[in-house]
């Protein structure tokens, strides 16, 4: 069937410009590929896979009422590892009346709730330093009562942890060499401003409590 | 055209003429959409992402200034928790209005980039005297150290303040600004001239100017779809949606800008669409001008 001419020129005024616009796009993406690949990247960087949360509240993997184990192994890949800012324990001893949030993260929104692990230690069980933190004037009050032999438990979202104290230290909260990584055994360091509840602005001391692991899972890595 | 008895060769040439000035045609048809693409777009972000005036709107328009309050609060509480004194020491500190207004002078006088002094005194006096208060109603006994730390928070608090007013990209972006207007003149002058110089030599190539126009008219379709789809395929996607930004109020201004500037383009894209429905009218009634010639 023949086409009309103007059939063919309305047909023309699409294809010719779509065609152009796609064959556009492709010369930016060709020529510009460099910037476009660096702004992607960038982007990729700061974008997250859903709308950032803002909600006040901060999240949990932790559940109270679930069984976790209290001894044997634990596969690595078994772990639901938390977030950054988000809850995945509770630290209790019963002599001190302690009943604390732990959260993954040391910044001032945990600490308004409870306690604060930095990231560059290790979740309990992995048989290295676990590093705890807390305010002295609210959660970490207790501390200033603490003894050598206490036990700390340390119930997380897939294991429960007993630590007893072995040490406490009062150092300058610039000394990085403070903690007691030397021994074998797991250890948990507790760190808070000192001295305890003393009106006199920021504080440069911290108290620090050292336990070592004396019941709990291990972590396989396989 | 000639109709010679050796018609052969010379309809073979006229044809062959005709062949390489539609596709010479076509080739400066479609540089002339590029141009027309680069020339809404960065028409665009002069009009949206690096217009000062545009800028300061959408701080308006998100309410930024308003939640500055919360930061300042915030950060203040952050400050006083490990010292020990209870949030009551800031009852009265810091005013919403006030804040409101040093915030929104502080962040227009960083972008026009004019001098300006956040007034703390206030604050401090005010901090200094809700703490003396508390000390004196629990009798808590002062020491040199206890005035040395208070003499810390208050230090603190007001750094913090002066902090949470400013906006933390203002110098980057003025220097991204400063540096796009420099260019985006002389740079928009160079392809409007290509422009023009195109649409000369289009119209003068052809026998009759509506034929050249039709070349024009492609172009300006072209350069509509470039300049529409990809910022209307964003918006609809909403992938600006998900950047991790913080605070909430930075994310929302971050989103607006995007947002305008995004709109931005395609409204720019839109009057392509009607320059092109502009130029059909032109081709035809040319079109009918050169059939009453004939």
């Amino acid at each position: 069937m023949k086409i009309s001419k103007r059939k063919k020129r309305i047909i023309s005024y699409i294809f010719i410009p779509v065609i152009m616009a796609v064959l556009g796009y492709g010369i930016i993406f060709v020529a510009a590929r460099p910037v476009i690949n660096l702004a992607s990247n960038v982007f990729n960087m700061v974008l997250s896979k859903t709308m950032p949360n803002f909600s006040s509240e901060l999240e949990s993997v932790y559940d109270e009422n679930a069984k976790v184990q209290k001894d044997g192994i634990i596969k690595k890949s078994d772990i639901v590892f938390p977030g950054y800012e988000v809850r995945y324990g509770e630290l209790f001893c019963d002599r001190l009346n302690m009943d604390v949030k732990v959260f993954w993260g040391d910044t001032d929104r945990v600490f308004k709730e409870g306690a604060g692990q930095y990231i560059g230690s290790f979740l309990p069980g992995f048989g290295h330093m676990v590093l705890l933190g807390a305010h002295d004037s609210l959660y970490f009050e207790p501390l200033q009562d603490v003894k050598n032999g206490d036990v700390f438990v340390l119930r997380t979202n897939y294991g429960e942890f007993q630590y007893r104290v072995t040490e406490t230290k009062i150092a300058d909260a610039k000394d990085s060499e403070v903690f007691f990584d030397n021994s074998d055994k797991e250890q948990l360091i507790l760190y808070t401003c000192y001295p305890f509840g003393a009106l006199i602005g920021i504080k440069d001391q911290r108290f620090y409590v050292c336990a070592e692991k004396i019941a709990g899972p291990v972590i396989s890595e396989e | 055209m000639e109709k010679k008895t050796e018609s052969g060769k010379v309809r073979k040439k006229s044809k062959k003429v005709k062949n390489i000035r539609t596709v010479v045609s076509l080739v400066l048809s479609f540089i002339l959409a590029l141009c027309i693409t680069a020339i809404i777009v960065l028409t665009a972000f002069k009009m949206s992402f690096f217009n000062a005036s545009s800028v300061i709107g959408e701080f308006n328009k998100t309410n930024y200034y308003y939640s500055v309050w919360d930061s300042v609060y915030e950060k203040a509480c952050n400050t006083l928790r490990p010292s020990g004194l209870p949030e009551e020491v800031l009852d009265g500190v810091f005013d919403k209005n006030v804040v409101y207004m040093e915030s929104k002078n502080y962040i227009e006088a960083q972008i026009k980039q004019q001098d300006y002094t956040v007034n703390t005194t206030v604050i401090e006096n005010k901090i200094k005297d809700n703490i003396s208060s508390y000390i004196k109603k629990n009798n808590i006994e002062t020491t040199k150290e206890t005035d040395r730390g208070i003499s810390d928070i208050t230090g603190e608090i007001i750094k913090d303040y002066e902090s949470a007013l400013k906006f933390p990209f203002a110098a980057q972006y003025v220097k991204y600004m400063n540096m796009y207007n420099k260019v985006f003149a002389p740079l928009c002058a160079v392809l409007v001239i290509l422009c023009i110089i195109i649409c000369f030599v289009l119209v003068s190539m052809q026998h009759w100017a509506h034929r050249g126009i039709r070349y024009i008219s492609y172009a300006l379709l072209s350069s509509g779809i470039m300049g529409f789809l990809a910022p209307a395929v964003i918006r609809i996607s909403g992938a600006y949606e998900r950047l991790n930004v913080t605070p909430l109020r930075l994310y929302n201004l971050v989103v607006a800008v995007i947002e305008s500037n995004l709109n931005m383009l395609m409204y720019l894209s839109c009057a392509a669409f009607v320059l092109f429905g502009l130029s059909l009218g032109a081709i035809n009634t040319l079109k009918q001008r050169a059939s009453h010639k004939r």
